[in-house]
C-alpha cells in the first residue's frame, strides 16, 4: 500500500535509524517512489560517510592503562586500605611499557643521580602529579614482585618435578607460563639497561634466557632432556638470585612513601 | 547475577579491584564516545579518566535501572559537554565558509586526505547537545529514548537534536558524500 504523502526528512531519519516512530509504510513507499528513494539514498550515503571518521586505536591493554592511571586517584574508602591488587600479571606488561622509566627509577634508587631518559610523551603522561607518582610506585612495586615471584615459581616447579616412570615429563604448564612472562621480562630488562643498572639487567637477562629456553622446550620432554634442563637451572642458581632480588624489592616497599621523586628512595 | 552485576555490587561495597573490572570492560567504548564527542585525543583521554573517577565517587547512586555502560556514558557525555563548553566552539557557518574557502573540489579533498578533516569539522559545527545526541544515535546505536535519558531531556527534544544535527551535517557534507561511498 502506497503512502499518499511523501515522507519528509525527519521521517526518513527515523526510518534510517530504525526508530519505532518511523512511519511503518515508508519501506513500501520507497520501493514505489523513485524521487523519495533517491532522497533516502542521498541521506544514507551522507550518514554512512560519517563512518569513515577515524577514532584513534587503543591497544588491547587500554583498560589496564586507564585503571593504572585511575587507581591512585580513587578516594580511599574507610573500611579498606587496598590489599595487594589481584590484577592479572598480564596487565603489568602494559604498566611496564607505559612507565619504562619509572620501573628502573623505582628499584634502582641508588642511581638517583642518573637523569632518567624520560621521553616528552612519558613526561606528559606522568605530568609530575604527586598523587599519580605515589600510585605509580605502588603499582610498580607490585608489578616487579609479581613478575619475579612468578618466574621463581616456574623454576621451582621445574626443579621439583619428578620424571615419569614411563619416561618423559609434561612441562606444558611451565612452558606456557614462561612464554607469557617473556614479554614483561623484556620490558623490565630494557628499563634496567636504560637506567644503567647492570646488576638488575644481568639478572633479568639470565632470567630471560631461562624463560626462553623453557618456552621453547617441547611440552613433553624425555627424562634425559628434562634432567639437563633442570641441571642448567640449578647451575645458574637463578631461583636463589631471583629470591634475593625479590626480598630487596620488598624491603624497599616497606619504606614510607616518598612524595617527591621515586628515585630517592634508597 | 552476571559478572558485571557482581562487580558493581562488590565495587559499591568498597572493593576497588571490582571497580577495576568495570573500568577494563568499558574504557574502550567510553574512549570512542569521548573521542567522537570532543574530536580530540587528549580531551578524550581526560574524559575517560574523569568519567570513571566520577563514576567511582557516585557509585552509591547507581541503580540497576540503566545498564552500567549507559550510566557511565551519561557521565562521560556530560563531562565532554563541560569540556567543549569551556573551549571555543566553532559555529556551523564557519564550517560552511571553510568548505567554500578551501575551494577544493570533492575529488581533491578526497585524494588529498582532507576528507577526515572535513568530517571532523562537520561534526564540530553541531551544538553540544546536537553532537551528543547524534553521536549516541549514530555511532553508539542508542535509541532516542535512551538518549533522552542520557541527556536528561525529553524524548521530543532528543529527537529534534538529532534532526537538526543531521540537517547541519547534510548541508556540510552532501557535496562530498558521493565521493566517500563510491
Ligand atoms: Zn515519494
Amino acid at each position: 500500500m502506497m503512502m499518499t504523502t511523501h515522507p519528509n526528512e525527519e521521517e526518513m531519519i527515523l526510518h534510517y535509524y530504525g526508530e519505532p516512530e518511523a512511519p511503518s509504510t515508508i519501506d513500501a513507499h520507497l520501493r514505489d517512489c523513485g524521487d523519495c528513494r533517491q532522497r533516502f539514498e542521498a541521506l544514507r550515503r551522507m550518514l554512512e560517510s560519517l563512518d569513515t571518521v577515524r577514532v584513534p586505536e587503543r591497544g588491547p591493554m587500554y583498560g589496564a592503562e586507564v585503571w593504572n592511571r585511575l587507581r591512585p586517584q580513587l578516594p580511599r574508602t574507610a573500611a579498606k586500605v587496598s590489599k595487594a591488587p589481584v590484577m592479572s600479571w598480564k596487565s603489568w606488561g602494559a604498566v611496564a611499557a607505559m612507565l619504562t622509566v619509572g620501573v628502573s627509577g623505582y628499584y634502582m634508587g641508588k642511581y638517583s643521580n642518573v637523569a632518567p631518559a624520560v621521553t616528552p610523551e612519558v613526561a606528559k603522561t606522568l605530568a609530575s602529579n604527586e598523587q599519580f607518582e605515589r600510585g605509580r610506585q605502588r603499582v610498580l612495586l607490585v608489578a616487579l614482585t609479581d613478575h619475579f615471584e612468578k618466574s621463581r615459581m616456574i623454576l621451582a616447579e621445574l626443579s621439583n618435578a619428578t620424571p615419569g616412570a614411563a619416561g618423559g615429563v609434561d612441562i606444558s604448564y611451565e612452558r606456557e607460563e614462561a612464554s607469557d612472562l617473556l614479554e614483561s621480562n623484556r620490558l623490565y630488562r630494557q628499563a634496567a639497561l636504560q637506567q644503567g643498572d647492570t646488576q638488575a639487567a644481568t639478572l633479568l637477562d639470565d632470567l630471560e634466557r631461562m624463560l626462553l629456553e623453557v618456552a621453547h622446550t617441547s611440552p613433553k620432554v624425555g627424562n634425559d632432556e628434562f634432567e639437563e634442563l633442570r641441571q642448567r637451572i640449578k647451575d645458574r642458581g637463578l631461583a636463589f638470585k631471583v629470591r634475593v632480588f625479590t626480598s630487596r624489592i620488598e624491603d624497599m616497599g616497606k619504606a614510607p612513601a616518598n612524595t617527591s621523586k621515586g628515585n630517592n628512595r634508597l | 547475577m552476571s559478572d558485571e552485576a557482581a562487580a558493581i555490587a562488590a565495587a559499591q561495597a568498597g572493593d576497588q579491584d571490582a571497580f577495576r573490572v568495570l573500568v577494563e570492560l568499558h574504557s574502550r567504548s567510553v574512549f570512542r564516545l569521548a573521542y567522537r564527542m570532543t574530536g580530540n585525543e587528549q580531551d578524550a583521554e581526560d574524559v575517560v579518566q574523569e568519567a570513571f573517577l566520577r563514576a567511582y565517587k557516585q557509585l552509591h547512586r547507581y541503580e540497576n535501572r540503566a545498564s552500567f555502560a549507559t550510566w557511565v556514558y551519561r557521565i562521560a557525555a556530560n563531562y565532554s559537554l563541560d569540556l567543549i563548553r569551556s573551549r571555543k566552539t566553532v559555529e556551523s557557518d564557519t564550517i560552511l565558509e571553510h568548505l567554500r574557502e578551501s575551494g577544493a573540489g570533492p575529488d581533491r579533498l578526497y585524494v588529498s586526505g582532507k576528507m577526515q578533516e572535513t568530517l571532523d569539522r562537520a561534526l564540530e559545527g553541531l551544538s553540544q547537545q546536537e553532537r551528543t545526541a547524534f553521536v549516541l544515535r549514530h555511532f553508539e546505536g542508542q535509541s532516542i529514548d535512551e538518549i533522552g535519558g542520557v541527556l536528561g531531556i525529553g524524548n521530543n527534544a532528543a529527537k529534534h537534536s538529532i534532526f537538526r544535527a543531521v540537517q547541519k551535517l547534510r548541508k556540510a557534507l552532501t557535496p562530498w558524500a558521493s565521493v566517500t561511498t563510491t
